[in-house]
């Protein structure tokens, strides 16, 4: 009897053994895809930042503009600053800027640096990626941000952007307009904000249920437009 | 009982690698949310630095000066730098210069993309020598920095994001 006893605790043992790691290897592989989910959603959102800070680090005023045209350095069309906007989601944000910064400083004369307008156009792509916050499921309407610059759409255009908001602030204020405008002469900064997700892990049970949010990551920053000053 | 005794041990070992595997997930999780802090401490850093650069003068003796004619003596002493005069040191809507803000410290809300976040943010201001930033020399320059350390509110488990941002103000004859 003692023996049968063994046997059956050491079963049951087993088993909860076996069951442990069962969990264990599911809740691993699923860390595992939303930390890859987190450093692509994290990348895109810094990638997409980049691209766009560098653009307006490199803005060109309206008559720095006037002067490529006439040097014949400037690509994309006549001058244009401006934006459109529905609600605090920003649409379009066309402005010129410098085709090649990193080529400035070899030019003897930096005027002759090639100008282009270049213009970021938010475009829904009929999708949308679900974050659980616990208590609901939130869907945010999937958009890709598409870089053009005279009518072609450069390599710069991102996926995954579920969020874009741009703010314009003038010389000495701290308000920024968010709505559709157009450059004011005395544009002192620019403020944008950018938030890309990617679908989670699907929901297995609701004891391993993800609801880390981090399938969403956020970049926002304020580029100061010392060029404008 | 001798395997029953093996059994509780094989259950005590499953348990530590539970443990072990539970911690492990956590603190993968942990740097995902404080690199969203991070992310978060770096726009509000950004954007105040830039506010503070445009919005004070270098130094008091600058204030409503019309042309340059200051020589690095003119400027504040080492020792006093800081709030001076009808300044708060708890107050930087009074602060009319740069090194006004050297130990000052605020909590502040910061909102991005409808998202809250809280801060605490602690400043340092510091003369730099403009030929060797690494330097810090013994008497005023020309050149001041502006350190400003930003740490979030929120805890994630034992951690909380840090950031640290610089501004290097230079004064010139363009005024």
């Amino acid at each position: 009897m003692q023996f049968i006893f063994d046997h059956i605790s050491s079963v049951l043992v087993a088993s909860v053994v076996l069951v442990i790691f069962a969990m264990l290897q599911l809740r691993g592989s699923q860390t595992l895809s939303e930390t890859s989910i987190h450093q692509m959603v994290y990348s895109d959102a810094l990638d997409a930042g980049a691209m766009l800070q560098r653009d307006l680090e490199n803005m060109r005023t309206d008559s720095q503009t006037a002067e490529a045209l006439t040097r014949g350095v400037l690509a994309g069309g006549a001058y244009s600053c401006a934006m459109t906007a529905s609600g605090d989601t920003t649409l379009t944000l066309t402005f010129p800027t410098l085709a090649d910064p990193d080529g400035v400083a070899a030019l003897a004369d930096p005027m002759d640096a090639p100008v282009q307008i270049v213009t970021y156009v938010l475009e829904a792509v009929g999708d949308s990626a679900s974050v659980d916050k616990g208590t609901s499921i939130e869907y945010y309407p999937l958009y890709r941000l598409n870089r053009i610059v005279d009518g072609t759409f450069t390599g710069g255009t991102k996926g995954n952007v579920v969020h874009f908001n741009v703010g314009l602030s003038t010389q000495g204020s701290s308000v920024f307009n968010t709505g559709s405008a157009v450059c004011p002469s005395d544009l002192a900064k620019i403020r944008f904000e950018l938030k890309t997700a990617i679908d989670g892990v699907t929901h297995v049970a609701s004891d391993q249920r993800s609801v880390s949010q981090l399938n969403l990551s956020r970049f926002a920053t304020t580029v100061d437009l010392t060029n404008w000053d | 009982m001798q395997q029953t005794i093996l059994a509780l041990g094989a259950l005590m070992i499953t348990m530590m690698i539970t443990v072990n595997q539970q911690q492990s997930i956590f603190r993968v999780q942990q740097l995902g949310y404080i690199r969203e802090l991070e992310n978060a401490a770096m726009d509000f850093g950004a954007s105040r630095l830039e506010q503070i650069m445009n919005t004070t003068a270098f130094d008091e003796v600058v204030v409503g000066a019309t042309e340059m004619a200051f020589e690095a003596s003119d400027f504040t002493n080492l020792a006093q730098l800081g709030p001076d005069g009808a300044e708060h040191a708890d107050q930087f809507a009074t602060f009319d210069d740069l090194d006004d803000y050297d130990g000052f410290e605020e909590t502040v809300t910061h909102v991005m993309s409808a998202d809250t976040f809280r801060f605490q943010v602690s400043y340092v201001v510091e003369y730099i020598s403009p030929s060797s930033p690494n330097v810090v020399p013994g008497s005023p320059t020309m050149a001041k920095q502006l350190t400003a350390s930003i740490q979030s509110e929120t805890m994630v488990g034992d951690k909380r994001a840090n950031v640290v941002m610089k501004r290097v103000a230079i004064i010139t004859d363009s005024f």
